[in-house]
C-alpha cells in the first residue's frame, strides 16, 4: 500500500503532527494555568520598554481637532494638550473640598467675580503666545466664541456657551453681537457677563469649547485648519505629525508660556481602537499609559499588577424609564420605584462585574467639590414589593411583560441579565432583555421607543447641575416623557441663585424629587480603569479622566 | 481579446452602477442617520430647499432634533458633500441624490467623511496600501504552502501523507481568523516577543497578520490543488504522455500541472477579492491601519458617504479581479478562447 516513496516523508509529517499538537497545548495550558497566578508574575512586563518617547493609546481616531467642534473622550484628550483656555483644569480633582480648586490658572493669570456673580473678569497672561509666536489676546477669545455662537455652527457642545448672556439669543439668529456678554476691555481684560449666576463658570472655561481658535489659521485653511501644518494652537503642545489610524505625534510648543515646567518635550500618541489590542500593545511594552479602560475579561488578571490604576469617575450608569405611555404600569411612580429598590447592587456589582464600580444609590454620583447628595435608594425586597402591590399588581400578578433596552456590549448584556433576575425573583416580573446596535439604539432612546433602557452619563463639570438639568420638560436629553413641574421650578431658581447654599439645597431638593418621582434607576457609578507606568510622576486620580501631559514626569526617559 | 475585454469592462459598469443604486438607497434606509449622537448636539440643521452641497437624510420621527419641528429632511450642518432633498426619483431626474452622486463621482470624489474631516478618498488612499499589502503577501504566502502542499498530497492519493496534509489543511481551514490571531500574538509577542502585537511600521509588523489571514487560504488552496491533480493525472493525455516513456517527473511538471492549476487559477481571482475585503478583523485584531476599518466603522456610524466609498472600493476591486483570472484562464488553457 505504502510505496517506498511515501515512507520518509509520512514519518516526518507524523513528527510535525505531533510536534504541532505539542506546541498547541502547551500554549493552550501555560494560558489557562497562568491566568489566576497572574498576579505573582504580572510584574514581568515593563511598560514603555520599547519605547522612546512617552507614549499612551487613544482609542479613536479623533472625529475633529477643533475644540470648538469636538465633543467625547479621544478628541478631548488631544485638545486639552495642544490648547489651553482661560483657565484649566488642575491636576487632581482628589481631596478638593471648594470647587475653585478644580481649576488652575491658564492663559488668564486671575480672574475676579462680581458681588452677584455674573460678571466674570479676566486677566490675561502678557506672555501667552500662539505656536507661531503671536500673542493670545482678550480679542482671540471673543472671537472663538463668537464662532461658536454662530446660528447653527457644527459644534456638538455649542449650547454650553449659553450660559453667557445674550448668547443663546444670538445662537438663534438674533444677529445682535454687541448685546452678547463678552468684551476685550483692552487686549489682555477680558470681561464675561453671565446669563445666571454660575459657579461652576471657572470649570467651564477650562473645557475646550471654550478654547480659543486661531481665526487667521481658519481663514486661510477652512476646516483642513487642524491638520498638521496647518494647525496653530496656544497649548503646552503643538501637533507635528498626524497618521490616520495609527499615530499622532505633540511637540513641545517653544512658544508656550510655561514651557521651561513642562518636563515631557514630546509624546506619541498610538490610536488603538480595539481594547485587547491596547493591553498587547502595553504588554510588550510599547505603551507608558493605556489611556482607555481595560477590559472585562482581562481584568482580573491585571488587578494586581502595580501599574493597575483606578479611578472614580463623575458617571453615573443608570436606567432609564420610559413614562411617557399613561397606559403602561411604568408611569406609575411606585413601580418605578419598586424597580428601584429591588436591584441588589452590591451582589451585581461583587459578582457580576468583578466590583470594578461603585454602586449608586442616587444620580448625582459622590465626589464633587460642596455637594453630597441626601437620597438614597438602597436594596429593600419589603419594601419594593409593598410599593408593587400599591400599584396593583401584587407579586408582579397582572403586570404586562416590559422590555429592557441596551446597546451591543458584553458588560451591557451582564448587567441587563443579573437586573433581569432580580427582577424576576424579587418581583415576579417578566422582562425581555433587547439589544440593539448603537445607532439604532440612539434613535430608539431619544424618540422614546422603549419600555426601559440602559444608559449612561458623565457629567461635563463638576456641580450636580449637569447631572439635574437634563430632566427638565423636554430637554433634548431627557429622553423619557417625564415632566415635573416642581422639578422644572426647582432648577430654574437653582439657576438664577446667587447664595451658594440656597442654591445646593434647592438642588439636593430636586434629586430628591428626581428619585422618588423620576425615571431614572442608578445602578454603579463609573470608575476609570487603566495602566499607568509606575515610573511616571504626577498621574493623579482626575474625576473627568482629565491628564494633561504637562503634569507629567517620565525620569530616565530619552526625551 | 481585446472586444471581450472591453465588453466586460463595460458590463462591470452597469454592475457597478446597479451597486451604487442599492447602496444609497440602503444606506438610507439603515434606522438612524449619522447627526445622532449620545447627547444632543446640533450636528444638523434643517433643509426647506434643495441644498445642492449637502446630503440630506428624512428625520426620523422624534429624534432629538425635534425642536425645529416641521422640518422634513436634515443635513450636517458642516459644509459637506452632496445630495438634495430626493434620492431616487423620476420627476426631477437631475437633482435626485443619485444623479448628484454620479456627478460628483464623474469629478473624481466621492465626498466628504460625515463623521470626520477628510474626504472619502483620503481616507481610502491612506488605507489601501496596507490592505492590498496584507492582502498581496496573504496570498502569495497561501499559494506557497497550498500548491505544493495539494501536489504532494494529490500524487500520494490515499496514502497516509495525503491524509495528514489533508487533515492538517482541514485544521487550517476550520480555525478562523479571531482565534489564530489572538493565539499568534498571545505566543509570538507576548511569550517569545518576536514580533510586535499592534500596529504597522516595518515589514516584520506584517507577518503575524499575513499569516493569520493567510493560513485559511492556503489550506483550501491545499485541497483545491489537491482535486485538480486527482482529475488531471487521470486524464488520457497523461497516459500517452507517460506511455511516450517520458519520466514521473516530466509528466507532472510539463504535462498534469497546468491542468491541475485551473481550480486554483479561477479560484485567486475570488480569493484576492475576499483578502482585500475579508482582512476586517485581522485588521482590527493587529490594529492595522487599513481599509476594512474604515469599513466597519463607517457602517456603525451611519457615515453614508463613507459607506459609498468603500462599496465602490470593493465592488471594482472584484469586478477588475474577476476580469484578469477570465485573462489568465486564456493562458493556462488553450481550449479556453474569448475570440469568436
Amino acid at each position: 500500500m505504502f510505496g517506498p516513496l511515501s515512507t520518509i516523508p509520512r514519518r516526518a509529517i507524523c513528527l510535525m503532527l505531533v510536534a504541532a499538537c505539542a506546541v498547541s497545548l502547551g500554549a493552550c495550558k501555560k494560558s489557562g494555568g497562568e491566568a489566576p497566578a497572574k498576579g505573582g508574575e504580572a510584574a514581568e512586563f515593563v511598560a514603555g520598554s520599547n519605547a522612546t518617547v512617552f507614549t499612551f493609546a487613544l482609542s479613536a481616531d479623533p472625529q475633529t481637532l477643533d475644540p470648538a467642534k469636538m465633543s467625547g473622550s479621544p478628541e478631548g484628550r488631544i485638545a486639552f494638550n495642544l490648547f489651553e483656555g482661560l483657565l484649566m483644569p488642575g491636576p487632581t480633582t482628589e481631596g478638593l473640598s471648594k470647587p475653585e480648586e478644580l481649576v488652575v490658572p491658564g492663559v488668564a493669570e486671575s480672574y475676579e467675580i462680581s458681588e452677584d456673580g455674573t460678571v466674570y473678569t479676566f486677566k490675561l497672561r502678557e506672555n501667552a503666545k500662539w505656536s507661531n509666536g503671536e500673542l493670545v489676546v482678550a480679542e482671540d477669545f471673543v472671537r472663538s466664541w463668537k464662532r461658536v455662537l454662530t446660528p447653527n455652527f457644527p459644534g456638538d457642545y455649542a449650547q454650553i456657551l449659553w450660559v453667557i448672556k445674550g448668547g443663546e439669543a444670538y445662537a438663534k439668529g438674533s444677529d445682535d453681537w454687541d448685546s452678547v456678554g463678552v468684551k476685550a476691555i483692552d487686549a489682555h481684560t477680558l470681561e464675561v457677563t453671565l446669563e445666571h449666576p454660575t459657579p461652576y463658570f471657572p470649570e467651564l472655561v477650562a473645557f475646550y469649547t471654550f478654547f480659543p481658535t486661531p481665526a487667521a489659521a481658519i481663514e486661510e485653511h477652512g476646516d483642513a485648519w487642524t491638520r498638521p501644518g496647518n494647525i496653530v494652537t496656544n497649548g503646552p503642545y503643538k501637533l507635528t505629525s498626524y497618521k490616520e489610524q495609527q499615530e499622532m505625534m505633540l511637540d513641545i510648543n517653544e512658544h508656550y508660556w510655561d514651557q521651561e515646567n513642562v518636563a515631557l518635550k514630546r509624546a506619541r500618541v498610538r490610536i488603538i481602537s480595539d481594547i485587547n489590542a491596547v493591553v498587547n500593545a502595553y504588554r510588550t511594552g510599547e505603551l507608558h499609559w493605556s489611556g482607555a479602560g481595560l477590559p472585562v475579561a482581562q481584568i482580573t488578571g491585571l488587578l494586581a499588577h502595580p501599574d493597575y490604576f483606578k479611578e472614580p469617575m463623575l458617571g453615573t450608569y443608570y436606567y432609564r424609564v420610559n413614562v411617557s405611555d399613561a397606559n403602561s404600569p411604568l408611569a406609575n411612580p411606585k413601580v418605578r420605584q419598586a424597580l428601584a429598590l429591588s436591584i441588589d447592587r452590591e451582589s451585581l456589582i461583587d459578582e457580576t462585574l468583578n466590583g470594578l464600580y461603585t454602586k449608586a444609590e442616587s444620580y448625582v454620583p459622590p465626589g464633587m467639590p460642596g455637594y453630597e447628595t441626601k437620597t438614597t435608594t438602597s436594596y429593600n425586597v419589603q419594601k419594593a414589593r409593598e410599593l408593587l402591590s400599591e400599584a396593583g399588581f401584587a407579586e408582579g400578578k397582572g403586570f404586562p411583560r416590559v422590555s429592557l433596552l441596551y446597546n451591543t456590549d458584553e458588560n451591557h448584556k451582564l448587567v441587563a441579565e443579573s437586573v433581569q433576575d432580580m427582577w424576576k425573583r424579587n418581583l415576579g416580573l417578566d422582562v425581555e432583555l433587547v439589544n440593539k446596535e448603537w445607532k439604532t439604539y440612539l434613535q430608539d432612546v431619544s424618540s422614546v421607543q422603549y419600555d426601559i433602557a440602559r444608559a449612561g452619563w458623565i457629567g461635563d463639570y463638576n456641580d450636580p447641575m449637569t447631572f439635574l438639568d437634563m430632566f427638565v420638560t423636554d430637554n433634548g436629553n431627557n429622553n423619557t416623557g417625564w415632566s415635573h413641574a416642581e422639578y422644572d421650578q426647582l432648577i430654574a431658581s437653582a439657576q438664577a441663585e446667587s447664595d451658594t447654599q440656597k442654591r445646593i439645597e434647592m438642588l439636593q431638593e430636586a434629586e430628591k424629587i428626581l428619585m422618588e418621582e423620576g425615571p431614572v434607576i442608578p445602578i454603579y457609578y463609573y470608575t476609570n480603569n487603566m495602566l499607568v507606568s509606575r515610573f511616571v510622576e504626577g498621574f493623579k486620580q482626575h474625576n473627568r479622566d482629565i491628564h494633561l501631559l504637562k503634569y507629567l514626569k517620565l525620569p530616565g526617559l530619552a526625551q | 481579446m481585446s472586444r471581450f475585454i472591453i465588453q466586460r469592462l463595460l458590463s462591470s459598469m452597469v454592475v457597478i452602477v446597479i451597486i451604487i443604486t442599492m447602496s444609497l438607497w440602503i444606506t438610507r434606509q439603515a434606522p438612524s442617520n449619522p447627526c445622532l449622537k449620545e447627547r444632543e448636539a446640533n450636528t444638523c440643521v434643517c433643509v426647506k430647499e434643495h441644498a445642492l452641497d449637502r446630503p440630506v437624510f428624512p428625520l426620523h420621527v422624534g429624534s432629538p432634533l425635534q425642536e425645529m419641528k416641521g422640518c422634513e429632511f436634515w443635513q450636517p450642518a458642516s459644509s459637506m458633500s452632496v445630495g438634495p432633498v430626493t434620492l431616487i426619483g423620476l420627476s426631477d431626474w437631475g437633482n435626485t441624490q443619485f444623479a448628484i452622486y454620479m456627478k460628483t463621482l464623474m469629478q473624481g470624489s466621492l465626498g466628504k467623511s460625515m463623521v470626520t474631516e477628510r474626504t472619502v478618498l483620503e481616507s481610502l488612499k491612506s488605507g489601501l496600501p496596507y490592505t492590498v499589502h496584507l492582502g498581496t503577501q496573504a496570498l502569495l504566502l497561501a499559494m506557497l504552502i497550498g500548491i505544493p502542499a495539494g501536489l504532494y498530497a494529490g500524487l500520494r492519493q490515499n496514502t497516509a501523507s495525503d491524509y495528514s496534509v489533508m487533515t492538517v489543511a482541514m485544521l487550517g481551514v476550520s480555525v478562523p481568523s479571531f482565534v489564530l490571531g489572538p493565539l499568534l500574538i498571545m505566543l509570538f509577542s507576548l511569550e517569545l516577543g518576536w514580533f510586535r502585537a499592534v500596529g504597522w511600521e516595518s515589514w516584520s509588523d506584517s507577518v503575524l497578520p499575513t499569516v493569520t489571514l493567510g493560513l485559511y487560504y492556503a489550506a483550501y488552496i491545499a485541497r483545491l490543488t489537491r482535486g485538480g491533480m486527482l482529475e488531471v493525472i487521470r486524464k488520457d493525455y497523461i497516459r500517452t504522455a507517460r506511455a511516450k516513456g517520458l519520466t514521473e517527473k516530466l509528466v507532472v511538471y510539463r504535462h498534469a500541472l497546468k491542468g491541475a492549476l485551473l481550480p486554483v487559477v479561477s479560484y485567486l481571482g475570488p480569493a484576492f477579492a475576499a483578502l482585500l475585503t475579508g482582512s476586517v478583523v485581522v485588521e482590527e485584531i493587529f490594529n492595522l491601519p487599513g481599509v476594512g476599518t474604515h469599513f466597519v466603522r463607517s457602517a456603525l456610524n451611519r457615515d453614508y458617504n463613507m459607506v459609498l466609498g468603500t462599496i465602490i472600493l470593493y465592488s471594482s476591486l472584484l469586478v477588475v479581479l474577476n476580469l484578469v483570472v477570465d485573462i489568465l484562464y486564456t493562458l493556462l488553457d488553450p481550449r479556453v478562447s474569448y475570440d469568436k
